[in-house]
């Protein structure tokens, strides 16, 4: 496989058993590097334990804004080697990786030996013990930072932020202990260095995925929101659970999905923008609902953090594999809304787009985040404050003798949903077919203007350049979705410096379908790429299916639990061009 | 169920006119619901004589003075409205003639209701009106018995139900 | 549903009553139900555009079409979870929850308990009739263990111990539990109004006769009477109460004294500050 590593950027991995500190060791490093002005990535990995398990802190540091894991990392640095084995296939290593371990933690593990990775010691126990309430995480946050060129004052800063105030003695052990670290770096050699970061980085964020799916939410409006934790989307509530009461909404945890979507759809009744978030398992048990929504014509929203399935799948791992239950799951011929975050920063964008869809067309959103995007953190340019205007249409009282039509017929299909309060617009929300009034019928008449309506609306509705992220040209397209958009972007351009051009297509709006916009963006297009991660090649079927695509698409589609990396869609993208 | 009636609830004459008018027009709104229910499961027949039955008590209603002070809305010194007919006493396969036979009933409930006032209230005033509703209503009686009496007796296989419950808007 | 009235527009029972039709059976106890919600809501001075009525699936799931209040008729066994939904987003209105047997404790069991623990403020009213009338005749959870007179239930009946919604409210935290007979129209209208006033999560359980798959309901007008004893506010009392009961005593059973969910919104900050947390 030809890789070329991403130049520019800094790929860490930080390991240790839970309680080393890896976590807060790595969280300290990206703080200071965002002090510094850099970008960065920070995905996690660990095991099942609640406490104690083997832990990764999965760094990327970069100069210019990144949307990608790299292909293998630079540095692999482990506190201890308790478990870590079991991370082999998330680190990938290489000739040029440099390994950084503790003698008095034994031996390094076989699967890592073997990747011919340099390996040196780091005697992060002793040294730590040298100091008077020294930490061995120190030693090696003090040691990593020198080794790529990262001064140490920013890392004593952000030290002093989070411990000074608390435990004095804490800090100054804390500092000696990077310092140590830093010190002791000088004599392992040399390896890959940061660039120099940006000077005058613009307005920049630190966020998770998570976190920017709950800012979205209450940048689209959001007022109600019940939920029920599941991994991983738990951080999208916790957000919301303390963030919306500040805006004047309410956070309810539901018992199940089941109450968490429903709960959802009342309180939208009631006028207030809702939304609830989960993972496939939870998104399962809240289909009929969503059949309800549709039926009603209830705005709701739903974020889908998804996870590896089927089933509990695993958990803590991402895959985008929830595609079909999301865009055909529904009983019924449902059109709904479908959307998809392609970036850690779009979880922001798409998700209050995706509140303002619903609101708009009376619908239900699905918004399918996944678990890389939701549980990484990250350093990026803030996105754009994008003002959605417009939002529910809804219902005055009507001249006295008319009567209201809450499922009016209208050209555009969006009929006026009044509030209640409202007086003389009383109405039956129902899921039984009705009439343009509401009144239940099983009428045929009644059943094809019903769904020619919901129909309607949501195909005619103007999506402007919000149904996909285009960059570039040239005769490939990489058609791609979610997160694996970070990794085909950062293949593309380094085919690019290789001679061979293509165009991203990354698809926000997955449903309903845009033909024409599809055609458009395809034109002249000689060869496609599809990229996802789906062992079932869920994305390329519904292309293939949806979409008359001009050429039989190429396929580059696996499982999680394993991320996408640029490396292997680069390869393609040059044998393609050949 | 029933608790024992509180005959001096009621206190003036104006007060117990309202009170049977409340009656009538609840005879009313119920004969009509039952006219509409009958109408939903496809017994025209018996539908038009709960109609009709309803259009009996609206008349009846008009012979009462709208009360100034608003509507009665329970009769105070029962549990139960004599008029009211029983949810439990209705077949969707019965005839008009028992339609006419719940009237009947409820009528006959109405009069001895009154003449149980006319006999107990502490108020001669009551009691004096009591006891002209207690006529008003022997009359009634009597008219519904004649229609009721006009018509053909059911079958005694009225109730036998060709058909397994079926629900066509089943949800 | 025309325009009408200004504000302060005294509404009857049939204001709140829609002109569609309902396709209950001639007999239903429903319909005396429905008049006594509608009476409850007119006695108690509420406006229809200002009290909304939200059910599940099941014959009695119907009743919000048959109001002339805002309405939502969901799926089975989530009523309770829309009617909080509702009451929470909009607690300006008045909520009334309504549903079968069935509907509220065997598919949204789950609702029910946690409904009584949430203690919103809202009504829940179950017309309970002790089998699934809408889909034939099956058992429903507070069928008797024994009855077996439809063809959709196993000879000898289901051997399962009827679940009993009183006790169940009151363990798992209802502020507000009653039981109602649709054969005593103006009785239940009393309780119901109680109950919509009454602050928390308030659960009414009306006994309403099935006339067509379990005709010997008719009888339960025999045997039906107002509870001897005045509603207790002691929960210990009102268990013992409960299960020394034999589910024909009518009335107000217990009141609690617990907080109704929910705080009062309060709005301290904006998106933009929200998102400024994260700028660095």
């Amino acid at each position: 496989m030809t890789t070329s590593s991403g130049s520019g950027s800094v790929s860490i991995a930080l390991c240790g058993s839970g309680g080393a500190g890896v976590m807060t060791a790595a969280n300290m490093f990206v703080d200071a590097a965002a002090e510094a002005g850099f970008y960065a990535l920070f995905g996690r990995s660990s095991g099942p334990q609640i406490r104690g398990g083997e832990a990764a802190a999965l760094l990327r540091l970069a100069a210019k804004p990144i949307t990608s894991v790299d292909d293998t990392f630079d540095i692999m640095l482990a506190v201890d080697w308790l478990g870590v084995q079991r991370f082999a296939a998330e680190l990938p290593l290489s000739k040029s990786t440099l390994i950084i371990c503790d003698p008095a933690a034994g031996e390094v593990p076989e699967v890592y030996v073997k990747t011919g990775a340099r390996i040196v010691h780091l005697p992060m126990k002793d040294l730590a013990k040298a100091i008077p309430g020294g930490r061995p995480n120190m030693i090696a946050l003090g040691a990593v930072a020198a080794l790529v060129g990262f001064p140490v004052q920013p890392l004593t800063e952000v030290l002093g932020k989070s411990l000074k105030k608390k435990r004095a003695d804490a800090y100054e052990a804390s500092v000696a202990a990077v310092k140590k670290g830093a010190e002791f770096a000088a004599s392992l050699g040399d390896t890959k260095k940061l660039p120099a970061p940006s000077p005058n980085p613009g307005k920049r964020l630190a966020i998770a995925g998570n976190a920017a799916t709950g800012l979205g939410a209450i940048r689209g409006g959001v007022k109600f929101c019940a939920a029920y934790p599941i991994t991983p989307a738990t951080e999208v509530l916790e957000y919301l659970s303390s963030a919306l009461p500040k805006v004047g909404g309410v956070f309810v945890q539901a018992e199940d999905e089941l109450a968490s979507v429903n709960m959802c759809i009342g309180g939208s009744y009631g006028g207030a923008p809702s939304i609830t978030a989960t993972a496939g398992p939870g998104l399962a048990l809240m289909i009929e609902g969503l059949g309800l929504s549709v039926a009603s014509e209830t705005p709701v929203v739903v974020v889908d953090v998804q996870r590896v399935g089927p089933s509990t799948g695993i958990a803590t791992k991402c895959e985008q594999s929830d595609l079909n239950i999301a865009v055909y799951g529904l009983h019924g011929d449902a059109p709904h809304l479908v959307v998809a975050p392609n970036s850690i920063g779009d979880c922001l964008f798409t998700t209050q787009w995706g509140v303002h869809l619903a609101e708009v067309l009376q619908s239900p959103c699905i918004v399918l985040s996944d678990q890389a995007l939701g549980q990484s953190r990250a350093i990026i340019d803030a996105p754009p404050e994008l003002n959605l205007p417009g939002g529910r249409l809804t219902a005055t009282t009507p001249a006295e003798g008319e009567t209201f039509k809450r499922y009016a017929n209208t050209e555009s299909g969006v009929s006026p949903m009044p509030i209640p309060g409202v007086e003389g617009c009383q109405y039956t929300a129902d899921g039984l077919e009705h009439t343009e009034t509401g009144t239940p019928s099983s009428q045929s008449s009644d059943h094809n203007m019903q769904l020619d309506k919901r129909q309607r609306k949501l195909t005619n509705y103007d999506y402007a350049d919000h149904w996909a992220t285009i960059e570039g040209e040239g005769d490939i397209a990489v058609i791609t979705w979610g997160s694996c958009t970070g990794a085909a972007r950062e293949a593309i351009d380094r085919a690019r410096a290789d001679g061979v051009k293509a165009r991203l297509i990354s698809l926000r709006l997955v449903y309903p379908t845009r033909p024409q916009h599809m055609g458009d963006a395809l034109k002249g297009v000689k060869k496609i790429l599809v990229v996802e991660q789906s062992h079932l090649g869920q994305f390329t079927r519904y292309l293939r299916g949806e979409y008359d695509l001009p050429v039989k698409p190429e396929q580059l589609s696996r499982p999680g639990p394993l991320p996408m990396r640029p490396g292997e869609i680069h390869a393609r993208l040059l044998s393609m061009g050949k | 169920m029933s608790k024992a009636p509180d005959f001096g609830a009621v206190k003036t004459s104006a007060e117990l006119l309202s009170i049977a008018r409340a009656m009538e027009l609840n005879s009313v709104e119920r004969y009509r619901e039952l006219a509409e229910a009958f109408e939903i499961s496809c017994n025209p027949d018996t539908a038009e004589a709960f109609r009709e039955l309803a259009e009996d008590e609206a008349r009846q209603a008009a012979d009462f003075p709208v009360p100034a002070a608003g509507l009665a809305q329970v009769v105070p010194w029962f549990e139960e409205d004599p008029e009211i007919a029983d949810p439990g006493a209705v077949h969707y396969l019965m005839h008009p003639w028992h339609a006419l036979d719940l009237g009947l009933r409820h009528q006959e409930r109405s009069l001895a209701l009154f003449a149980a006032l006319a006999e107990q209230s502490p108020f001669a005033e009551v009691k004096a009106e009591a006891l002209r509703l207690v006529e008003r209503e022997r009359g009634h009686v009597a008219e519904i018995t004649a229609k009721r009496d006009r018509l053909p007796e059911p079958p005694d296989d009225w109730e036998d139900d060709l058909d397994p419950p079926n629900w066509e808007a089943g949800d | 549903m025309t325009a009408s009235c200004n504000s302060s527009t005294v509404y009857s029972a049939k204001d709140f009553k829609s002109e569609v039709k309902p396709v209950w059976c001639p007999g239903c106890g429903d319909y005396a139900v429905l008049s006594s919600i509608t009476k409850a809501f007119a006695d108690l001075g509420l406006k229809p555009h200002e009290t909304s009525v939200v059910s599940g699936i099941g014959c009695s799931s119907r009743i919000p079409a048959y109001t002339n209040t805002y309405g939502f008729h969901s799926i089975h066994g989530r009523a309770l979870a829309v009617g909080q939904g509702l009451k929470l987003a909009r607690p300006d209105l008045t909520v009334l929850v309504a549903g079968g047997d069935g509907d509220g404790f065997s598919i949204g069991g789950n609702h029910f308990l946690h409904a009584c623990r949430r203690n919103v403020d809202l009504t829940y009213i179950v017309m309970d009739n002790r089998v699934y009338g809408m889909t034939k005749g099956q058992p429903s959870p507070t069928t008797e263990s024994d009855w077996d007179a439809s063809a959709m239930a196993p000879p000898g009946g289901t051997g399962m111990t009827p679940f009993h919604p009183l006790a169940i409210a009151l363990a798992a935290g209802a502020n507000f539990v009653a039981r109602g007979f649709s054969g005593d129209p103006n009785g239940t209208a009393q309780i119901i109004a109680e109950a919509i006033k009454y602050p928390g999560f308030s659960f009414v359980a009306i006994m309403s006769p099935c006339i067509t798959f379990r005709e010997e309901q008719r009888e339960w007008k025999e045997m039906v009477r107002p509870a001897v004893v005045e509603a207790t506010t002691d929960s210990a009392q009102a268990a013992r109460r409960l299960m020394t009961d034999d589910g024909f005593n009518i009335g107000v059973l217990y009141r609690g004294n617990r907080q109704s969910y929910g705080k009062e919104a309060k709005v301290t900050s904006t998106a933009a500050a929200l998102e400024a947390e994260f700028a660095l």
